[in-house]
């Protein structure tokens, strides 16, 4: 619990800053809808069942959004994503085979993710944004290695309910063309498997329209 | 003190009835061969009459007994005052001693004081001279008359003009009065937004209502509408309000930054335009600024 607040009390605390200086009218873009490609980038601290501790690695993906703003502040999301990660726990002893050995296990997580969410639009060409999603996510864990040997322990699939918030900066190009970055952390609550925790840092590229539902 | 004077005037100016508050002059030109003249009289004036030299003894009257008093006022003129209100017209002729002017005067006696004469003087001329009076008299007449007539019917336009317009609008309200909402909207790179949000139809004609919000750091001069089909423009009237007023005649109306205003364009005739995808198109002078809300459609 103390890494978890670790991690998100930089975020939400730089997100009430910007909430803060923000404040005033609202500089939303209502009634408009957008499609969203993005890159991932990031930390993950993942826990495994054969550790005793948690471990930090890189995290990569990509991901999907579609957004719609009914009005002039908040922007509606639903997002998806990919990303995988890829951990090394030292000073495991296994035993295979009989034989016990010590070493690093490596272990490859993979996540698929799907998340609800709203962005406060602060801006109108230059757009501070705050954003907080809740959802799911599929987590793969892969099969481990330790010294080139596979350990089949510990791999296996499982589900983590998350809570997401970031905070970033979107540039408007032109009417239909947006693009922008942010920082964020994610919050597993796994269903009956090990710990994960994010922070994550995203490019996007996104084309905004008028669907006129 | 000073006070109580002011106020002490103040009152007995507004008691004290206003009389001899209008009182006329006039004077004729008589002609070598003489002239027939109007004098109006009231009770509550004097008139005096006054010729170029002294007046013959020998003046012809109608019975003026008991209506009017007429006494001389030297030797070269005379007064006259009707002794009521209701005294019948009478008729006196008077000539000078050498007999150059010779006039016959018809008294009539009007009710309101603004019309009465209270100097009149005779002037002996020649024929053209008094001929170009009588002109001039006669044009001053029907002038006169022209202005109070103009007068009455510019007061009067304004109601004719209402009224026409109601009817006008009344009729086509009759005709067909419906509302339908629409969803058009689209921004240009400047920020502004227009958005369509309902046509109304009122006869013949559609009102097309759109909104500007401008979400730039400059205000947003609205200088064209137009309502485009196949290059060809169909908007007609254009009304325009929002925060920021300007007397600019070039622009309908300017949007403040960060403001919002509304506007109608007429469209005449829509029926000939039902199911054809129109574009409302609005500019800035210049044809800066320029936002196209496409895919209108009127049904």
């Amino acid at each position: 619990m103390t890494a978890r607040l670790r991690l998100i009390a930089p975020v939400l605390g730089a997100a009430l800053a910007l909430t803060a200086a923000a404040a005033g009218p609202a500089h939303a873009d209502a009634d408009e809808a957008s499609l969203h490609a993005e890159v991932i980038g990031g930390a993950a601290r993942i826990e495994d069942e054969l550790a005793a501790k948690t471990a930090t690695s890189p995290l990569v993906g990509v991901g999907g959004r579609f957004s719609f703003a009914r009005s002039n502040l908040i922007q509606w999301e639903g997002r998806a994503a990919v990303a995988t990660a890829s951990a090394t726990y030292p000073g495991i002893m296994i035993i295979v085979g009989g034989v016990p050995r010590t070493g690093g296990l490596s272990r490859r997580t993979t996540i698929a993710r799907l998340e609800v969410g709203a962005t406060l639009r602060f801006g109108v060409r230059f757009v501070p944004t705050l954003h907080l999603g809740v959802g799911a996510q599929a987590r793969l864990r892969g099969t481990g290695t330790l010294d080139g040997v596979a350990v089949a322990d510990g791999d296996g699939t499982g589900v983590d309910l998350i809570g997401a918030g970031a905070i970033g900066f979107d540039y408007r190009f032109g009417p239909r063309t947006i693009a922008g970055v942010s920082v964020g952390a994610t919050i597993a609550v796994p269903l009956g498997g090990p710990a994960y925790q994010a922070i994550e840092g995203g490019l996007h590229f996104a084309h905004y329209w008028y669907p006129r539902w | 003190m000073k006070k109580w004077w002011l106020l002490i005037m103040v009152a007995v100016a507004l008691v004290v009835p206003k009389a001899a508050r209008a009182q006329q002059a006039k004077e004729f030109l008589v002609p070598p061969a003489g002239g027939t003249y109007e004098i109006t009289v009231h009770p509550a004036f004097v008139t005096a009459l006054s010729f170029p030299e002294k007046l013959s003894p020998k003046a012809l009257a109608s019975d003026l007994r008991d209506n009017y008093d007429i006494k001389p006022n030297g030797e070269d003129g005379i007064s006259i005052r009707p002794l009521k209100a209701d005294a019948k017209p009478a008729n006196i002729t008077l000539q000078t001693i050498s007999g150059a002017v010779r006039v016959s005067l018809t008294l009539r006696v009007v009710s309101d004081t603004k019309d009465a004469l209270t100097l009149v003087s005779f002037r002996q001329t020649s024929e053209d001279e008094a001929f170009k009076q009588r002109v001039a008299d006669q044009v001053a007449k029907e002038t006169a008359a022209l202005r109070d007539e103009l007068a009455k019917a510019k007061a009067d336009l304004d109601k004719r003009i209402r009224s026409s317009v109601d009817e006008v609008v009344a009729k086509r309200a009759l005709a067909r009065l419906e509302t339908h909402g629409l969803k058009a909207v689209e921004r240009n790179s400047d920020n502004v937004i227009v958005r369509v949000p309902r046509v109304v139809y009122l006869g013949d004609d559609a009102l097309l209502y759109f909104d500007v919000e401008n979400r730039d750091r400059s205000p947003y001069r609205l200088a064209k509408v137009q309502v485009m089909t196949n290059g060809k423009d169909y908007a007609g009237a254009v009304q325009f309000a929002s925060d920021t007023a300007t007397h600019d005649d070039a622009v309908f109306g300017v949007v403040p930054a960060s403001g919002r205003g509304q506007g109608v364009v007429v469209v005449r005739q829509w029926s000939q335009l039902v199911g054809r995808g129109l574009t409302l198109v609005v500019e800035q002078p210049e044809g800066r600024g320029r936002v196209a809300v496409d895919r209108i459609v009127l049904r």
